[in-house]
Formats: structure tokens, C-alpha cells, sequence
């Protein structure tokens, strides 16, 4: 994993390279000429010498997330940085390069509450992009509303992506998120499973019931469940009480450092299981961990290892970008908040607001996927985001990817 | 059963580490007395230090790693602690603890910085095979783990048997002095117990990191489990620890069993066993059995507060500047200066119970999470309207508050810091998640703001009237009889119940409004962040928030002003680094060290800067006690011996002469009063009446079946030798002491059951033989507090506010009391600054202020030079005269005793072996041989002098 010293330094240079980019794109006559890095950015930048491009206007944005804080997630927001740098790159949204504000709330509650007043009140971010503030979101999301700001893409962790008119998701939201681990246990033609889950958060406790209603809506029998405390000794007692319970599969709703325990523990009691991993709690480092091979990984993006034309510009610009970021379900995420803004962006006028993104994001093409980011996205004025009920299926196979149903979204 | 074998015996493995961890625990807290909170950090060090040895830097194998991290690191450990339990073995219980709280949040905050807050992969370096033992797979690196902490455990139980160094680590917290006399160092003694402590702890830490992976909280939550375990031992027994977390690990791996199969509701349950063990446990355990190591010589002293001419000039300021903060701060700043204004109350709350009546919590943010809970499902979730809101989510928190002043009345200093700690942890694993908590929904819970105050304008200025009205409150309360009754407590609970306070009473009404206090806070800061959720009330925050109110100074409400900038404001100030808020952990961490072991700056020259702004005279003798703990951390020093100063009492005029009685006949009357015919035992119609009383300590019988009478207007003695059991007799008159055997009656009603405060409520009063004074009170306070006490009684509003006539009835009494004890001049001192025969006549004045006819007065004399004791003879002469009062008087003065006394009991060996008149007494054998020996031998003295 990416360390922090690095990351900080990663993001300056990030933040050097965007204004060097904006430096010589202002300079540079003409606009992005050889401007297309590839379809899911922006189908009419290959259009050249636009009027819009020589206004030289930046499209701010920002995002806010918890990068540094306990139980942080900065993979997130390489994915975003990566897209913008590659953007930037290549020219820019029809000529205009996007300038990043990042905030680091460290998942504290008053902190974010101070950040998202500077980015809307004093930085006046057109939109706030792939957020990662699943804790902290819920306190400002009404705000957000009231100031008609819009939050893009990203993780939607919470049900404000599908009951506040302000947000816009670009993966699966929350229930689906918990449907895809009961339609993952039957992808594995298992019958009966259970699910372990943090101690330290409620909000993983929450998840239970949901899975369970999900459990029978699929005619599956959801016999155990158990929280797993990472700083538990030992999970043998929940391994022993899951085996009892005659789980043939297990969901894994907890953080890789109780997971990556679990699962050895499970095995040396002659426990093996097949684990259902979703992509909120995956970490590439479960690719080395023989004893979950097999495991199926439900996600809420495209799948990441894909060789679908948007997901290969995604993994070159990480290489390239963000080469010490791990590849995995939360860059893609945060990539396809990215690109979710990218698309609304192309159809800013030259004085943009913040109001004028929404009226961009109502007007994307019914059932968008991004050319195969996302699952497919509907907004519609007047009313929140729908629910996004598709989802993707990966699995691990002996310390590789693969994709068992296919790389098109799953819609059950 | 066969089913619940496997989960037997993995708890056996977890229980290990539990027991292993807890062992060393219970040892540094048997020798030095200081209870190590940081010993979870030990082991983080030993785990980190294992890491970069082994994996980092210098790639070394993992036994001689090992090796080194036992055997280097944690004795430099040890020594370092030791050096630090050293210098607090005089603290107050609340410096103890911040001490330890402060080492917990320097290592952490340091660890996480470093390292990042990301676990690390820590590399297994036992064995990992694995062996079937009764239905399940146990790996050998488990039962290598189990094996050693049984092998430590038992290596260590022999030393303390064995070994003369172990029986000298016994000894060491006892009486180091009689060690030292007897050749055994006791600070080499000490040095090694906290060595030993320490490599256990870091061996805990690297027998545990592969399993745990690195992470600096995860292994210090870890051995805070250990803390159960060393309930379960009692804190002192090795081998009842080492079970106890054997205990701890099956009971948790078993619950763990049942629990995925039942509800989710008890999911936290198997994480929470250690906590509710170490809550019932500290709860239920006779207090017999839980006495403190070592009793704090020093009493916490009151901060400085400046003068009130300045404390109005400071608050005019603070006032301004925090009424135009939203023009001068960023918009994007204001939600910090309203979370700092919310914690501002939390801190006011807290230093209620540690600061005002020294008692140490460590669950404020549970309280304060219910309060933002239950605000939020009142508004949010049933529409209630706001103020009703904000009052009942108040309210919700009271009965828990009530709850936990159960340990508070039964247990001293760090035990009651450990049961608070306990019932946060426990809160926070079962309590959060239910539905009336944060577990409604997956978001936390929103909490809104009055409807007249939406904007963030507004809601900084609702904040501020609340900040302020808080601290107006806070400082009405401290000043009134609540917050004199508080201060009393804090100094000598005993003292203040035996004046006829029932402080059980006290206890559970500051809980229940610090639980008020932080529960608002709580729901105000709902208000700010619009939505909670548990993490923004974890029991770690606690710990920083006991740190932060032990550093900063002032007195209310400054304090806590101070504390809530420190906390939220400062820290928004600096730009956002991921490590800023664990360097200011590590920050905190070292100024609490700091504060607690007295190394803190003075602030002389700022105090005397402000009594000059202020205008006030302070005289010079009062400014070398003025420096405070509180106050930049200077404790008081120990107690000061009687001066070398003139014994020209007239001279210095301090002692006046008693004033002549107003009522002439009893100034005519004979000086003795009436009493019953002499020579003949005076009956017992009213007075003491203690009957057939016999007191035993385990096997050694204290008192044995003494009866005696203490009749009104009499005094009577009571002599023996030296641990005869004369102040046994007193704690069971008073009720401190429950006697096997016997009965009291006062007045003729029998009192045996009734509890100290009843008993002085009915008019018994004593003084100590081992002063009981409030130390960090003066002397008119100390004394008009004699009266108070009895005024405040049982009833909870007493406690808090007293009328204009109750008011007048005890400065009238005090006035008296001070001017019938001579003492009058000493009114405004501090009573930690005088000599001890000063200090006595102070306690005897405290007991005359209070409503008492009969007076126990345990060794009242010592310390009184000739003069004063045939003054005091006087007093006591005059109490019996005016008021009528029986006093009951315990003394080796022989001289005082027959002076005054108009009977005499005498003791030896608990048994009352003679009773009579003075002349009977002086003239009796057997009384003349408990005190010189047989005659026999001094027959033979004359000889000998030759």
C-alpha cells in the first residue's frame, strides 16, 4: 500500500503536473488536437479547434474523503487524481483543464464539515467528485442540497446517492451493494452461507439484516453470522461456529486486516469455505492469500483486471500516474466518478456554475455506462439519482482475476 | 458438550495472552502502587521495535530479536516507568492515572505517525504447524504462546514466595523505610518489579503481532483486556490473574459460539467479556479486598484563581473576541469554534467530577454520546421540538450517570477510573450498536438544529450562550454548598461523612449532573456535524480528554475553555497534515507526563502579576502554598512538620484567649459540670453507649467484648498502649468499622446499624487520630464545613443549595468554634500550611461548629506543645460546661487526661483491663504494668541504674 510521505509527495507532484499541464496548454495555440485518450473520457474532445477551448478557463473541482484517518481509504482518490492527470494530459474537457481541490477530513465529522464549506463557499468547486466520506457525508449532504452543488461518482456507500437530488452515483449504490454478495453466493451455486462483519463500526452490523432479506429473495439460507474484531486474538471460535452452522460460503464485510486473518484461521480447522468478497472490503493483497482462492469479488464498477477499452486506459493512467497505487475496485471507483464528471463536463458552457452541471448530468444519454465503466445510470431532473441496481462479478483464481459471468454489468 | 470443547480450548490460548499481559499488570501495581494503563503501550513498543529489528532496518532473525526486545527494551522500559511511578508515589489518584494516559497517547500518537495507520503485515516467526487437540486444529504457535505465559506466570509466583527479592517486592509499598533498614534497597527492589513488568509486556506485544498484525491501537486494545483479567486477580494475587484471563478467554470464545446463532444484538458481547469482568468485578468485590496500595500522602490543592477584578476583565474579553469569531474566521473555519464551544461543556462536566471532586472518569464521551443519540431521535426521528429535545436527551444520561457512581461510592481513586474505562469500552461495543444508539441505520444519526438557529451563524451563537451559560452554572455550582461538599469529598470523604454527610448521596448527584452536562454537550455537537456516529464518541477520546483537563490551567470555567480550544481550535489552525493529530496526541501525551509528575512551570510571576492587576494583598506566607497541581502542576509539598517557630503564642497573637462564656452560671458552676457522683461508674442515660463490642481482623482480634459509656456533659478517657485497640473502638462508634459483635446507642437509641453521617447527623462528632482536614480548604472553610456537613445531610437538595438561615447558623457557629478553639487568628489560612498542633486545634474546631453532643476526640493532643495542651484541656472543659456535651477521650497525655477527665477507661490488647476514676487509674497496678511491664522487671530497674 501506498505510504503516506509518498502519497503527499505524489499528490504534490500531481498538483505541480496539473498547473504545469495548464501552464502549457494555455500557452499551446491550439487545442487538443490529438486529444482523445480514449472513449470514456469525452466523445467530442477529438473535435478540434473549438471556440470554448481558448477561454482557458479551469473546471474546479474538489473532492473530500477520509485519505489519512483511522480506517482510511486513499486509493480512492489516486483513481480520481489519475483520471484528472490524464485528462489534463491529454488536453483537458473540450480544452479545459480540471484543477483538483482536495480535503482531508480524516473521517472527523467537524473537519468535514469545515472542508465542504471551503470547497463550495470559497473555492467554488463546480462539483465535488468521487468523494470517499461514507462517515461524514450524511452531516453535509442536506448542505450540499441546499447550495446546489453537485456530488459526482465515487464510493455511494450511504442512501443519500439515491434519496438526495444533489448526488449523482457511478457504481452501484448501497443496497445493491449488499444485494450483489447474496446473488455472488448463488453465482457460486451455494446454498447456504454466512457472513462475517467489523465489530468496530455499527454501520457493518446494518448490512445483516439487508443480506439476509436478500438471502431469501434468492431462496438461500443465511445461517450465521459474526462480527470479527481486529483486535481479536484469535477467530477460530467464529471459523468453528460458522462450520457448525454448515456455511458452505461466507461474505467477508470486514477490513483486509481481520479478513486476511479470517480466512487462515478458517483453513486450519479444515474450513474452506467459499468467501464471497465485495468490493468495498477488497484489497489486492487477498491475491496472495491462498486460502481464499476461489473467492468471488462482486463489485460496483467495472471490473478493474477487464480488457475492455475504458478499463485499459484506466490501468495505463494508473501505471503511469499513480504507479504506487495498487489496482483494485476503489481506484476504479474513483476513476469512474471522474470520468462521470467528465462526461457532463463536455456539455458545460464557457461560464460555467455549479447549477450547470446538474443540467450537464440530466442531460447524458439514457442508461450511460461510460463505455463500460459503470452499470448503467439514469438522472433525471426533478427527482433523486434511481437507485443503480447493476452490478459485476470477478472472482480470484489462484492469485489472479477472472471474470466468471462475463465483463457486462449483472442485472438481476 | 462436545461442541463446546473446541471453543474451551481456544479460549485457553486467547486467555494466555490475557493472563500473561495481566500478570505483569498486577505486579508493577503490587510494588509501586501505580496502576500501568500504558501497559498495552509497552507492548506496542516491544511489537514495533520487534518489526524494525527483524523486518525493517536491520533484517536481523527473529530469536535473538526476540531476545533483545525481552531483555533490553523492556527493562530500558521498565527502568523508564519506574523512574515515573517513582515520583508519583505521592500523587493524587488523578495525576496517576493521567500520568499512564499520557505514556498511552505519547506512544501511540508516535506509532502512528510514524508508521501510518495502516496495519502492517507483521511476519510469523513461530512455528505454524498445527496439532488436533479435542476436535480442533491448535497451532504451535499458540500452545508456544499458552506455555510461555504459564511458565512466566509460575517463575514469577515462586520469586514472590521464594525468592528474597520477591518477598522484598512484597514489602516495598508497605513500608519501604523498614526495608531499606534492613538492607534491601527499596528503589532496587522497586527497579526490578517494574523491569519484570515491562518484558512481560513486551514479550505480550511480539507473541501477539503476527497474530494482530501491526497496528499501535490494536495491540494496546488488546492488553486493556488484560485489565479484566487483573480484576479477576484482585490486583494482587499472580496466579488468580493468570486464571481470571484464562477465564476471560473461554467465557469470550464460548459466548462467541452461542452469539452467531442468536441475534445480532449481542454480537459485541465475546469483545465486551473483559470490560463487563473488570465493571462487576471492581462493583461486587467486598472493599476489603480491593484496598488501595498505597494512600496518596498528597491531597490535591485548588488551582490559582486570579482575582475578580481580573476573572471579570478576562471574561469581557473572551466574550468580545468569541462574539465577533464569525466575522473574523473563514465561514469554512465556524464549525470548529461551535464543536470547540460543545466541548467546552463536555470539559466543564468533567472537571465536575475530577477537578472539583477528585474523582477520575473515563466515560464522558459515552455520556455524551447518548445525549447526541437520544437528541437525535427525538428531533430527527419524533419531531419533538428542540429545548424539550435538548432536555430530555439531558435527562436520558442521569440514570447512567447514577449507575456508575455505584463504583464511585465503593471505590478509590484507580479503581474508579477502571470501572468508568470499563463501562465506556463496553458501551461502546454493545451499547452504540443498539437501536436506541447509533444502530437505527447505517448513516449514524441526524440530529437537527432549533429551527430558529439553522445557519451556521446562528447555531456558533446558540453555542456560545450555551458555552457560557454552562460555565456560569459550573461556577455557581462549585461555589455553592454542592461544590463546597464536593472540595470536602475530594480531600477526606471519611472526614465529611463523619460530620454527618451521607456521601453516597453527594456521589450519585455530581454524576448525575456531569452526565446532564456532557449528555447536552453531546446533543449540541450533534447539532453541529448535523449527523453522529460512534466513532465520534470513542472510549479512546476519553482518555484524551482527562489528559487535556489534567494540563491546562485555571479554574472554572477557564479550564475548560482552555481545554476546548486545545482540542478542536488549535488543531484547525494547522494545515492538514495526516500526522498532525497524532503529534498532538504525542503533544498532549508529554505535557500530561509532565504536569503529573510536577515538572510543570510555576507561573509565579504571572500570578503575582495578576493579584497586583488585581488588586490583591496575598500575604507571603499563603504564596508558597498557592502553587498548586492545578496551577502549572506544582503539587503541594509534604505536609509541613511544626515549624521552628517561637512558641510565643501571646506574641504572635494567632491564639487567642477562648472568650469568656456569655451564660455567667455555667461560668460559675463547677468547671466539670454536672456528672455523676465520683467514684462510682456513671449510668448510661444519655451519651455513648457502646456495649460488648468486639472488633476481629481476619484472625487477630482487635477489640474484644468492650463495653463503655461516654454519658453527656462528661468527659471521659480512654488510655492504653499503643495498638490497643482504642481508635478500633472509635471507627466502630462512628460506623467506619463493622464489629463482629456489639451495639451503640446514642442517646439510648440503638445506632449499630446506621452509617457514619446517620450517626453524626444524631449528634457524634470525632476528630482523627491521623488528621482527616481538607486540605486544599482554609480554615474557617474546614471548620464552617463541620456545620455544612450536617446541614446537607441525605436529602439530594440540600446537598445542593442552603438557605439564608442555614447560612447565617453556620458562619455563626464557625465563628464560635474557631474563637472556643483559640484559633480565630488563623481563620483565612490555608490549613496545609500550618504546624500540626495548629492543624489539631483546627480539627477540634470543625468538630465544635457541627451540632455534635457527644465528641470523640482520637489523640487531639499530639503535636500541642505544654501550653496549648493546658489550653486545650480548657476548651474541652468549656465544650462539657456550655453546651453540655460528652466527649470521649483517647490520649497518652497523661497529664491532659488527668486534668479533664472525670473517668478513664483503659485498654490493652483490645480488652478493656481497668475502668475508673482518675485517681483509681493512677493508682492501679494493673494499669502501671500494661504501660511499664511486670513488676518484676521494675523491681530490677534500680538496680541497673547504678
Amino acid at each position: 500500500m501506498i505510504n503516506k510521505a509518498r502519497r503527499t509527495a505524489l499528490l504534490r507532484v500531481s498538483a505541480l503536473s496539473v498547473a504545469a499541464a495548464a501552464l502549457a496548454t494555455a500557452c499551446s495555440s491550439s487545442s487538443s488536437s490529438n486529444g482523445t485518450a480514449g472513449g470514456g473520457i469525452s466523445p467530442s474532445s477529438a473535435s478540434s479547434g473549438s471556440a470554448v477551448a481558448a477561454s482557458g478557463s479551469d473546471l474546479v473541482i474538489g473532492t473530500i474523503g477520509n485519505f489519512s484517518g483511522p480506517s482510511a481509504e486513499p486509493s480512492h482518490l489516486a483513481g480520481l487524481q489519475a483520471w484528472v492527470d490524464s485528462v489534463n494530459a491529454s488536453g483537458g474537457v473540450k480544452g479545459r483543464q480540471i484543477k483538483l481541490i482536495v480535503e482531508d477530513d480524516q473521517g472527523d465529522a467537524t473537519k468535514s464539515q469545515a472542508e465542504i464549506r471551503q470547497l463550495v463557499q470559497v473555492d467554488h468547486v463546480l462539483a465535488v467528485v468521487s468523494p470517499e466520506a461514507s462517515a461524514t457525508e450524511s452531516g453535509w449532504a442536506s448542505y450540499v442540497e441546499q447550495q446546489h452543488v453537485a456530488v459526482v461518482g465515487g464510493e455511494a456507500d450511504t442512501p443519500e446517492w439515491f434519496t438526495n437530488p444533489a448526488f449523482f452515483p457511478s457504481g452501484a449504490t448501497v443496497l445493491t451493494s449488499i444485494e450483489m454478495q447474496a446473488y455472488a453466493v448463488k453465482a457460486a451455486g451455494k446454498q447456504s452461507f454466512g457472513a462475517v462483519y467489523c465489530a468496530e463500526i455499527a454501520a457493518c452490523k446494518q448490512s445483516v439484516p439487508a443480506l439476509a432479506g436478500y438471502a431469501k429473495a434468492f431462496h438461500l439460507d443465511m445461517s450465521t453470522s459474526a462480527a470479527i474484531a481486529v483486535a481479536a486474538p484469535s477467530y477460530t471460535a467464529q471459523c468453528l461456529a460458522a462450520k457448525q452452522a454448515n456455511a458452505q460460503a461466507v461474505v467477508i464485510d470486514a477490513s483486509f486486516a481481520a479478513g486476511s486473518r479470517f480466512a487462515p484461521a478458517c483453513a486450519q480447522q479444515g474450513y474452506t469455505p467459499v468467501y464471497v468478497i465485495p468490493s468495498g472490503s477488497f484489497d489486492g493483497r487477498y491475491l496472495q492469500v491462498a486460502q481464499v482462492t476461489g473467492a468471488y469479488v462482486p463489485t460496483t464498477n467495472a471490473l478493474w483486471f477487464a480488457s475492455t477499452p475504458a478499463v485499459n486506459q484506466f490501468k495505463k493512467a494508473m501505471a503511469r500516474y499513480e504507479p504506487s497505487t495498487a489496482l483494485g475496485p476503489n481506484p476504479m471507483s474513483g476513476w469512474a466518478g471522474g470520468a462521470l464528471f467528465g462526461a457532463a463536463a463536455a456539455s458545460l458552457p464557457a461560464k460555467a456554475t455549479a447549477a450547470d452541471v446538474f443540467t450537464a448530468l440530466y442531460s447524458l444519454p439514457k442508461n450511460d455506462t461510460l463505455d463500460g465503466l459503470t452499470p448503467p445510470l439514469n438522472f433525471h431532473s426533478g427527482a433523486p439519482a434511481s437507485q443503480v441496481t447493476c452490478f459485476f462479478i470477478g472472482q480470484i483464481k489462484g492469485g489472479s482475476l477472472t471474470d466468471p459471468v462475463g465483463t457486462a454489468p449483472v442485472c438481476p | 458438550m462436545n461442541s463446546l470443547l473446541p471453543f474451551v480450548i481456544l479460549g485457553i490460548t486467547a486467555g494466555s495472552v490475557y493472563g500473561l499481559t495481566g500478570t505483569g499488570l498486577v505486579l508493577t501495581y503490587k510494588t509501586s502502587g501505580i496502576f500501568n494503563f500504558a501497559q498495552g503501550a509497552v507492548a506496542t513498543t516491544g511489537a514495533y521495535v520487534f518489526y524494525v529489528l527483524h523486518d525493517d532496518i536491520l533484517r536481523l532473525p527473529a530469536v535473538p530479536t526476540a531476545l533483545i526486545c525481552v531483555f533490553v527494551l523492556g527493562p530500558v522500559l521498565g527502568l523508564g516507568m519506574e523512574a515515573m511511578a517513582r515520583r508519583l508515589a505521592d500523587a493524587s489518584a488523578t495525576l496517576q492515572v493521567a500520568a499512564t494516559i499520557g505514556v498511552v497517547l505519547v506512544i501511540q500518537g508516535f506509532f502512528s505517525a510514524t508508521f501510518g495507520t495502516l496495519a502492517r503485515t507483521f511476519p510469523a516467526w513461530l512455528p505454524q504447524h498445527s496439532v488436533k487437540i479435542g476436535g480442533v486444529f491448535v497451532g504451535e504457535d499458540q500452545m508456544i504462546i499458552t506455555g510461555i505465559a504459564l511458565a512466566a506466570t509460575v517463575a514469577l509466583f515462586l520469586f514472590f514466595r521464594r525468592i528474597r527479592l520477591g518477598l522484598a517486592m512484597r514489602g516495598v509499598v508497605d513500608n519501604p523505610e523498614l526495608l531499606d533498614l534492613d538492607g534491601t534497597s527499596p528503589a532496587a527492589v522497586r527497579r526490578w518489579a517494574w523491569i519484570i513488568g515491562s518484558s512481560f509486556a513486551t514479550l505480550a506485544g511480539i507473541l501477539l503481532a503476527p497474530t494482530l498484525n501491526l497496528d499501535a491501537t490494536v495491540l494496546t486494545l488488546l492488553v486493556v483486556q488484560a485489565f479484566g483479567a487483573a480484576a479477576i486477580g484482585l490486583f494482587s494475587s499472580l496466579p488468580l490473574t493468570y486464571l481470571g484471563g484464562l477465564a476471560i478467554g473461554i467465557v469470550a470464545s464460548v459466548a462467541t459460539k452461542y452469539v452467531v446463532t442468536a441475534s445480532a444484538a449481542l454480537a459485541g458481547l465475546p469483545a465486551s467479556i473483559p470490560f463487563i469482568v473488570l465493571f462487576l468485578v471492581l462493583v461486587f468485590t467486598p472493599r476489603s479486598k480491593l484496598a488501595a496500595r498505597r494512600v496518596p500522602r498528597q491531597q490535591p490543592v485548588a488551582g490559582y484563581a486570579a482575582p475578580a477584578r481580573v476573572q471579570i476583565a478576562g471574561a469581557v474579553v473572551l466574550g468580545v473576541v468569541l462574539l465577533i469569531v464569525p466575522h473574523l474566521v473563514n465561514s469554512a473555519q465556524l464549525p470548529f469554534w461551535s464543536d470547540g464551544l460543545t466541548q467546552v461543556v463536555l470539559f466543564l462536566s468533567l472537571g465536575l467530577l475530577v477537578r472539583t471532586s477528585g474523582q477520575v472518569s473515563l466515560s464522558q464521551a459515552a455520556f455524551a454520546a447518548i445525549g447526541a443519540t437520544t437528541m437525535g431521535h427525538l428531533t430527527a426521528g419524533f419531531g419533538l421540538p428542540w429545548g424539550a429535545a435538548l432536555v430530555l436527551a439531558g435527562l436520558a444520561a442521569v440514570p447512567v450517570g447514577a449507575f456508575l457512581a455505584i463504583p464511585a461510592i465503593r471505590l478509590p481513586g484507580v479503581f474508579l477510573a477502571l470501572a468508568t474505562f470499563g463501562f465506556a469500552v463496553t458501551m461502546e461495543q454493545m451499547g452504540y450498536p443498539l437501536w436506541i444508539m447509533f444502530g437505527s441505520s447505517s448513516l449514524g444519526v441526524a440530529v437537527n438544529r432549533p429551527s430558529f438557529a439553522q445557519g451556521d451563524t446562528a447555531y456558533y451563537y446558540l453555542m456560545l450562550a450555551f458555552a457560557v451559560v454552562a460555565g456560569l452554572l459550573v461556577m455557581w455550582l462549585v461555589r455553592s454548598r454542592l461544590g463546597r461538599l464536593l472540595r470536602g469529598m475530594a480531600d477526606s470523604p471519611v472526614a465529611l461523612a463523619t460530620h454527618g454527610t451521607s456521601v453516597v448521596v453527594t456521589r450519585v448527584l455530581v454524576f448525575c449532573i456531569a452526565a446532564f452536562l456532557a449528555a447536552v454537550s453531546g446533543a449540541l455537537f450533534g447539532g453541529v456535524v448535523h449527523t453522529v456516529t460512534s466513532t465520534d464518541f470513542t472510549s479512546f477520546s476519553s482518555l484524551t480528554l482527562l489528559a487535556l483537563l489534567v494540563i491546562v490551567p485555571g479554574r472554572e470555567p477557564w479550564y475548560a475553555f482552555a481545554a476546548g480550544f486545545a482540542l478542536v481550535i488549535i488543531p484547525s489552525w494547522i494545515s492538514t497534515g495526516a500526522t498532525v493529530s497524532d503529534w498532538l496526541n504525542v503533544l498532549f501525551g508529554v505535557a500530561a507526563v509532565q504536569v503529573a509528575l510536577g515538572f510543570a512551570p510555576r507561573n509565579e510571576k504571572l500570578h503575582a502579576l495578576l493579584d497586583r492587576l488585581g488588586g490583591r494583598r496575598r500575604p507571603a506566607v499563603t504564596e508558597s502554598v498557592a502553587a498548586s497541581r492545578w496551577n502549572g502542576g506544582e503539587r503541594s509539598g509534604p505536609r509541613p512538620v511544626a515549624r521552628a517557630e517561637p512558641r510565643d503564642h501571646a506574641a504572635r497573637g494567632e491564639l487567642s484567649e477562648p472568650p469568656r462564656p456569655r451564660d455567667d452560671t455555667a461560668g460559675t458552676g463547677a468547671p466539670r459540670g454536672a456528672r455523676g457522683a465520683r467514684g462510682r461508674a456513671p449510668r448510661a442515660s444519655t451519651g455513648l453507649d457502646l456495649a460488648h463490642v468486639t472488633v476481629r481482623y481476619g484472625g487477630h482480634v482487635a477489640v474484644n467484648d468492650v463495653s463503655l459509656t461516654a454519658p453527656a456533659s462528661t468527659i471521659t478517657g480512654l488510655i492504653g498502649p499503643n495498638g490497643a485497640g482504642k481508635t478500633t473502638l472509635f471507627n466502630v462508634a462512628s460506623g467506619l468499622v463493622k464489629p463482629a459483635n456489639g451495639t451503640l446507642r446514642l442517646h439510648g437509641v440503638d445506632m449499630s446499624g446506621a452509617d457514619p453521617a446517620a450517626r453524626a447527623r444524631r449528634g457524634l462528632g470525632r476528630t482523627f487520630q491521623k488528621m482527616e482536614l481538607f486540605d486544599s480548604l482554609t480554615v474557617a472553610d474546614n471548620v464552617s464545613l463541620g456545620r455544612e456537613a450536617g446541614q446537607a445531610g441525605q436529602r439530594p437538595w440540600r446537598h445542593v443549595a442552603e438557605t439564608g438561615r442555614e447560612q447565617r447558623s453556620r458562619s455563626e457557629a464557625a465563628e464560635q468554634a474557631m474563637a472556643l478553639a483559640g484559633i480565630a487568628g488563623l481563620a483565612g489560612r490555608p490549613v496545609a500550611a500550618l504546624s500540626t498542633g495548629q492543624r489539631r486545634l483546627v480539627e477540634l474546631a470543625r468538630c465544635l461548629a457541627g451540632k455534635f453532643d457527644i465528641l470523640l476526640l482520637d489523640e487531639p493532643s499530639s503535636g500541642l506543645d505544654a501550653v496549648e495542651t493546658k489550653r486545650f484541656g480548657e476548651v474541652l472543659t468549656r465544650v462539657v460546661a456550655e453546651r453540655g456535651a460528652g466527649i470521649l477521650l483517647v490520649e497518652h497525655d497523661m497529664a491532659l487526661v488527668m486534668a479533664v477527665c472525670d473517668y478513664v477507661h483503659v485498654l490493652d490488647f483490645g480488652t478493656k483491663i481497668f475502668e475508673g476514676t482518675v485517681a483509681q487509674v493512677s493508682s492501679s497496678d494493673v494499669v502501671r504494668a500494661a504501660y511499664l511491664g511486670t513488676e518484676t522487671v521494675s523491681e530490677q530497674q534500680p538496680k541497673m541504674a547504678r
